[in-house]
């Protein structure tokens, strides 16, 4: 894997990975630097919506089958673990690895019965299977107690998954991102990244060339569903209190895809951009105007997104790596220097 | 590293168009052999049906010994059959190489083995100076090669070709037909469909043709082109009263 990630450093213009793993380590270097918990807390979350959209983005980048229900599988994390844990004990830790393969079975059962449906109609089914996981877990009151919802021990413990500090949540949380940031370059620079590729560009062509396009998309959404459950079990430790309405909500399905979108899908970087954008400028929007008009801010908020959108319907990366490009070709034009090699 | 194919009394249709009607067909192993008709009489549906593209309504298509009538397009390139595309469906936002680096991934243990294979498929067909080129700056001519490469990467021991001389020069279509040569040379069958005559005239051994989804006759190529009826399929019947 580790070779995997140096060439993939080697394929792209340094200037750009020097932007990406700037970006990357961003906000591990205000945590480091910050005291002001307010400001870990929106670190925080900033975080794991940017694991989320990382997540979602392996799905819905890389394969481009949208999902508008992968909160089933942020839910099923946080549910898992959490049950395991309060139920017999289990430390989250092992919970969440637990919840992530019960996330990538299900994404596989619920892939096997969709993904031969294209475009729109696979996008509704997952809209259906995250209301049909909500619904459980608003009915099955013996186990998920409904609505009430489920609360974790607040005494900090390192294998409970409970931290007094804002800071360590933060410190994990990038730890999880940045897992998923090297994950999703590894596999956009795998053999698993150039099938997919080649699926997206011409499907039928793909499967000329002897590509499993069915079971690679199957196992692709193991893959995303995996790592949103493990999100969701990140969630569930730092707010210690999981309900449906938190952790099974539509609002989060539309968040992580939007966060990836508005970033650029199908880059590894892209859905880290857009998150860190999109959560503060709502985060900002709801402190300024939340109070004033009720909806103002969501409403400025969705302005802003469909502004972004209609300039740069790739997103925001794809545009920014384009002007390097351009940068780069211009100055080496100046300089006399030989065109670099694509490769 | 060849094989032989069988079509069997193979039936397609669509709607109220009966595209493939009862066709049949024997290709030799390590033959070159031409499908030639007027436009409309199902050669390319033949070839979706024998490359999987489309199931067939009844019939059978043998590879070698093996039954793959119904079995999907990646499970018969598996087995060893490759096919390009009469209109080009290239990977346009990659560029040559990694194009033909995805047909050798199912033999490379690597992304850069695939490549390294696809150097060697690039360098053998003689486009070896186009491979960082995006596949969406090619000219027709290249994308043609891009097909013909793409599906030489996966190692076949059958490849079905549809109309790659189509919109080619006089210097392309020579340049082509060597390379057909050369693969089939390697011990590769090959069923080709073609609508540039000479072509199929010195390359296949056999030549069948195809008329409204029928077989209208096989045999050497001088044979067929004399024969009466696939005259009057091309050209009419008024032509010979």
């Amino acid at each position: 894997m580790m070779r995997g990630i140096v060439s993939t450093f080697r394929a792209s213009g340094s200037v750009s990975q020097a932007i990406q793993l700037a970006l990357v380590a961003t906000p591990l270097v205000i945590a480091l630097l910050t005291s002001d918990n307010a400001l870990l807390d929106s670190l925080n979350q900033m975080l794991i919506w940017a694991a989320l959209a990382l997540s979602w983005n392996i799905l819905g980048g890389y394969a481009r089958q949208i999902s508008v229900g992968h909160v089933a599988f942020y839910g099923i994390g946080a549910y898992t673990s959490t049950l395991l844990a309060l139920n017999f004990g289990i430390s989250p830790w092992l919970g969440m690895l637990a919840g992530g393969a019960l996330a990538a079975l299900i994404g596989a059962l619920l892939g096997s019965a969709t993904l031969r449906l294209r475009g729109p109609f696979f996008t509704m089914a997952t809209i259906a299977f995250a209301e049909v996981v909500r619904i459980l877990a608003v009915n099955w009151r013996s186990v998920t107690r409904g609505a009430e919802g489920l609360a974790i021990d607040s005494t900090p413990n390192l294998p409970g998954f409970v931290f007094g500090q804002a800071r360590s949540y933060v410190l994990v949380t990038w730890g999880l991102m940045a897992v998923l940031f090297a994950v999703s370059k590894y596999l956009d620079h795998s053999k698993t990244g150039l099938r997919l590729r080649a699926v997206r560009d011409n499907e039928d062509a793909a499967r000329a060339l002897g590509i499993h396009t069915f079971s690679l998309r199957i196992s692709v959404l193991a893959v995303s569903a995996f790592f949103t459950a493990i999100c969701g079990t990140f969630y569930a430790q730092y707010l210690l209190l999981i309900d449906p309405d938190s952790v099974l909500g539509v609002d989060a399905s539309l968040q992580m895809a939007l966060m990836a979108v508005v970033g650029g899908i199908g880059s590894a970087i892209g859905p880290v951009l857009g998150t860190y954008l999109l959560v503060p400028f709502g985060q900002v929007l709801r402190a300024q105007l939340g109070s004033q008009l009720a909806g103002l801010h969501l409403v400025i908020y969705g302005l802003g997104l469909v502004l972004v959108l209609y300039k740069l319907p790739n997103g925001i990366w794809p545009a920014i790596e384009a002007a390097l490009k351009r940068r780069g070709r211009a100055s080496r034009q100046r300089s006399g220097l030989p065109e670099e090699d694509a490769r | 590293m060849s094989v032989d194919l069988a079509v069997e009394n193979l039936n397609k249709r669509f709607g109220g168009i009966l595209a493939v009607n009862g066709a049949g067909l024997r290709v030799a192993s390590g033959t070159i052999h031409g499908i030639i008709g007027p436009n409309g009489a199902g050669k390319t549906t033949l070839f979706n049906l024998i490359a999987g593209s489309f199931l067939p309504d009844s019939g059978r298509i043998l590879l070698g010994a093996r039954d793959i009538t119904a079995l999907t397009p990646e499970r018969r390139c598996a087995l060893g059959l490759a096919r390009t595309f009469q209109i080009p469906r290239p990977f346009s936002g990659l560029d040559l190489l990694d194009n033909v680096a995805i047909g050798c991934l199912g033999r490379a243990r690597t992304v850069g083995h695939a490549r390294q294979l696809a150097h060697e498929v690039l360098e053998s067909l003689g486009i070896g100076r186009y491979a960082d080129t995006l596949a969406s700056a090619l000219p027709i001519g290249l994308r043609k090669m891009l097909e013909v490469a793409r599906a030489v990467a996966t190692a076949p021991k059958l490849l079905l070709l549809d109309e790659v001389m189509g919109g080619l020069h006089g210097d392309e279509v020579d340049r082509m037909i060597e390379t057909i040569r050369r693969i089939n040379a390697t011990g590769v069958t090959v069923v080709m469909i073609e609508h540039v005559l000479p072509a199929i005239m010195s390359l296949a051994a056999q030549v069948t043709v195809l008329d409204q989804g029928r077989i209208l006759c096989s045999g050497t190529p001088e044979a067929v082109t004399q024969d009466p009826a696939v005259i009057a399929a091309y050209l009419g019947d008024e032509v010979l009263a």
